[in-house]
């Protein structure tokens, strides 16, 4: 049953936490390359793990489907520096001179422009990349079957929407070969109307044959009944969170993120919204059927990680000069180097490593 | 178990009620075989078993229905789930999560089971339907019978006493359809669990049946009794009790074993009307597929060095199991799909490098899924539409006859998805036929069809084929291929296996053998039709 689990998956939410942070907090190109570098070998190496189970496994083809989405990500970076280097005519080291009279792209192309392109690059690159890993290690089904009681319907209509992507595209595909078929040459907007008409009716058709598989399973049938006054009550609290959210949102645009009063109405709208998902949640009865292992690895990776996590924000609310980096006048062009520092940028590197060397059917 | 007691039932908004004054009782673990023609309201009786019907349509109830012990129409589909277990015509739709495991587990969550409880009933499950080895994979990476024993699996987890299966194998070929219906007996006589069961291909299923419950449909009283009695009366026979009605066979036989015994004593009586021989015009090729290769992008081989050629006037089948490249085929025949290697003549028209709008007029082509081809307002709308598209002056009266020829002119206003799936099956084949073209292309078009409108379909195809079409249309249906065809090429893995005359075809095979012939052995009797004629030529001999 836990044959897709290689951490369990509050350890690699954990990961993603802290691996996300460390791309967001720097822009310092060597920090942000050691992050991509320990993100791309455990990519890879889940990717060789994962090949080794067998093909049979839904979470087998996961990784290949972000491969493609991390080339296009690289080219991104790759277009980041031509397009900052090109556009942007700032700095002291000036490499050559495009001719003025080109527009945009005219003038003195810099070293410092073709650096902060590099760095605005890796940054995104960087975050791409651990949400890659982490989808690929977790996958969205069983992110949503972690999440708490109150987002249980929300979760299964979300679930239903992921599926229902790739069958509208199968339909959109028929559709559009049946009216081929038929000669129909799509030239204009106008054009598409009868394929919109069809793909609506058959993503109805499909939603109403879904509903009653769902309702012939009990679907929706474990919500405990409320009586009157426990209806109020929640309404109320709900109307009192929401208020408090909205009017304390206008407050702090009005006033500027210093206001007290706006802070203060919206956190209590927030807890006010948090009790009633509670409430709600423990309205309904469901229990889970998917346990999750948690192994000594999953305490040796949160024990690692969770101390770097904390670093990772202390540094970055208390010491933002370690991590600043910009290349342009008057800051200096050679970024800093830590190499402490450094480690925490390789500890997402950290489950490749604890992984055991050989992958079997019950890792 | 079931009784229904005076319980009518009737949709929002209609004029009549489908469920009238019906007072039945379904006996406690029997397998019971719910027959009819399409839009009889057997959809609507299989769902009322479980108060789908009214609580999920809507509509009007009156008298009683109690199902083991409970009522439906009170405790709504939701509380009866741990009684009665649904499975629907196409599973895929029916699928909440994408593995196979969780997808078992759906219900059981939302029961609140304990998690012991769960994994014990999920490996149950598994057991019972044989798909242990299935269990992680993705649900859409499996094939229909797969799909299939997984949607009955996750109804059965609850522990159901009564299975309702509303055309379980309608999207299956035959192998897959035998899978899954010999898994439902082996419930029914180990667990004693009641199934009710709905299906248009009797020949399939009616050996496995306890009873059969027949609905006439036009609000006639349905009949339930064993299946021999029933099948003496109605209409819907597959071809094997056809013949063995018209010949007065005693006791009614229900498979080829049983029909065995009256064939032997059959034979010696039989001579074969002698085959007309057609002349086929002109020595061209209408399609002609030369080394075809085909792989999708997911690395499927589909089709790998496929030779056909088939002459104007012609009709082949294309037979063999789902996956062995038939729609592969077709689809390359008007363009649809591109050769890795090899070509396709079509037409004289290299179908490569022609556009699929401009070779459609000429090559009509009807997928497996009608419904995909129709998007206007109205049914003579729908005709125009193709007109239009392909630069065709409008012509009503045309369109009218045509639709006249096929039977549906009297729905000519009525919009496409109110019809029935024969009629539209039936329209689908007007909006392409509009532009007269030479060539028609079929793909699965007995899907939902029961054995009336088939024997329509079959009849209206030979006549195509007599006007001078050359048709080629892909099937798992034996009786259709047997009953329509010239030529069979039978596929396997993306290759043309064997390609011959129909009659030579299916006699040598066991698989794609119909009734009629596995109970002759002789490739003269293919159908029904062919038995009484040469029966006849012998009366006419001796008198």
């Amino acid at each position: 049953m836990w044959i897709q689990q290689d951490f369990h998956p509050y350890a690699w939410a954990l990961w993603l936490a802290q691996a996300a942070t460390a791309a967001l907090v720097t822009r310092n190109p060597f920090y942000l390359a050691v992050l991509i570098v320990a993100g791309l070998f455990l990519f890879a190496t889940l990717s060789k793990r994962r090949r080794r189970l067998g093909d049979d496994h839904a979470a087998a083809a996961r990784p290949a489907t972000w491969a493609p989405i991390l080339k296009l990500a690289f080219f991104l970076m790759l277009f980041s520096i031509l397009f900052n280097a090109l556009t942007v005519h700032y700095g002291d080291r000036i490499l050559f001179h495009l001719p003025e009279s080109w527009p945009l792209i005219g003038g003195p192309i810099t070293l410092e422009a073709l650096i902060y392109g590099l760095v605005m690059g890796m940054g995104f690159f960087a975050l791409l990349l651990v949400f890659s890993v982490f989808n690929s290690a977790v996958g969205p089904q069983t992110l949503l079957r972690m999440a708490p009681n109150f987002m249980h319907q929300a979760g299964v209509a979300l679930t239903i929407a992921v599926s229902f992507i790739p069958q509208t595209l199968i339909a959109y595909q028929e559709i559009r070969e049946a009216q081929r078929l038929r000669g129909h040459v799509v030239r204009g907007l106008r054009d598409f109307q009868p394929l919109f008409v069809s793909l609506l009716a058959i993503g109805l058709d499909r939603a109403i044959q879904l509903a009653e598989s769902m309702d012939a399973r009990g679907f929706g049938g474990n919500l405990a009944a409320l009586d009157a006054r426990g209806r109020r009550r929640l309404g109320l609290a709900t109307l009192a969170g929401l208020s408090g959210l909205l009017v304390g949102l206008l407050l702090r645009a009005m006033q500027g993120p210093g206001d007290a009063v706006g802070l203060g109405l919206m956190a209590g709208g927030a807890i006010a919204l948090l009790l009633v998902f509670r409430e709600q949640g423990r309205r309904l009865q469901r229990t889970r059927y998917r346990r999750w292992l948690w192994r000594p690895r999953d305490t040796a990776l949160a024990a690692a990680l969770t101390p770097g996590l904390v670093a990772l924000l202390g540094l970055a609310l208390l010491a933002p000069n370690l991590l600043f980096y910009y290349p342009y006048p008057p800051y200096a062009l050679t970024p800093d180097f830590n190499p402490i520092i450094a480690l925490l940028f390789a500890l997402p590197l950290l489950p490749a490593l604890l992984l055991p060397g050989k992958a079997t059917a019950m890792d | 178990m079931i009784h229904y007691r005076h319980f009518s039932y009737q949709y929002p908004e209609t004029a009549r009620p489908v469920l009238n004054d019906l007072s039945l009782d379904l006996p406690e673990g029997d397998f019971v075989l719910v027959v009819g023609p399409s839009g009889a309201g057997k959809s609507t009786f299989l769902r009322t078993l479980n108060g789908l019907a009214p609580h999920f349509y809507g509509g009007r109830v009156a008298g009683s229905l109690l199902v083991a012990g409970r009522d439906p129409v009170r405790e709504s589909p939701r509380g009866m789930a741990d009684v009665v277990g649904m499975v629907f015509q196409d599973p895929e739709s029916g699928f909440v999560v994408d593995v196979v495991e969780d997808e078992l587990a759906f219900a059981l969550e939302n029961w609140a089971l304990p998690q012991d409880t769960m994994r014990k009933r999920v490996e149950e499950a598994l057991d019972q339907l044989r798909i242990a080895h299935l269990r992680h994979r993705p649900v859409s990476s499996l094939s229909g019978g797969e799909k299939q024993r997984v949607a009955i699996a996750a109804a059965l987890t609850l522990h159901p006493q009564i299975l309702v299966l509303d055309e379980p194998t309608s999207q299956l070929d035959p192998q897959a359809a035998e899978e899954v219906l010999l898994a439902l007996r082996q419930l029914n006589e180990d667990l004693g669990i009641t199934i009710v069961l709905s299906e248009h291909r009797l020949e399939r299923v009616v050996q496995y049946a306890d009873w059969v419950l027949y609905w006439p449909g036009d609000g006639a009283r349905p009949l339930l009794d064993r299946p021999p009695a029933v099948l003496r009366h109605i209409p819907l026979t597959p071809p094997l009790i056809t013949l063995g009605k018209a010949l007065g066979w005693e006791p009614l036989p229900l498979t080829i074993k049983q029909g065995r015994r009256f064939a032997r004593e059959l034979k010696p009586r039989l001579h074969p009307r002698p085959e007309p021989t057609r002349e086929l015009n002109g020595a061209r090729a209408a399609v002609q597929v030369e080394g075809l290769w085909h792989r999708y992008k997911n690395g499927v081989e589909a089709l790998r060095g496929v030779n056909l050629q088939v002459r104007p006037g012609e009709f082949v089948a294309l037979m063999g199991r789902n996956g062995s490249g038939k729609s592969t085929l077709l689809k390359h025949l008007v363009g649809l799909l591109k050769p890795n290697r090899g070509r396709v003549l079509a037409l004289g028209h290299d179908a490569a490098r022609t556009p699929t709008e401009a070779l459609a007029r000429d090559i009509a082509y009807v997928p497996q899924n009608p419904d995909r081809l129709l998007f206007a307002e109205t049914v003579l709308d729908e005709l125009a539409f193709s007109r239009r598209a392909h630069a065709l002056p409008p012509n009503e009266d045309a369109d009218r006859a045509l639709l006249a020829r096929l039977g549906i002119e009297h729905l000519a206003h009525r919009h496409p998805r109110d019809l029935s799936v024969g009629e539209r099956q039936r329209l689908a084949l007007a909006a392409v036929l509009v532009t007269d073209p030479a060539v028609i292309l079929l793909d699965e078009p007995t899907r939902g069809l029961d054995y009336v409108q088939k024997r329509g379909l079959a009849q209206w195809l030979r006549e195509l084929r007599d006007a001078g079409k050359t048709i080629i249309m892909a099937t798992h249906d034996v009786e259709l291929a047997a009953a329509a065809a010239d030529r069979v090429a039978l596929m396997s893995e993306g290759e043309v296996v064997v390609d011959g005359p129909a009659r030579r075809v299916m006699a040598e095979s066991l698989v794609f053998a119909s009734q009629v012939n596995k109970l002759f052995r002789d490739p003269r009797f293919l159908t029904p039709e062919d038995v009484l004629a040469g029966l006849k030529a012998e009366d006419a001999r001796r008198g």
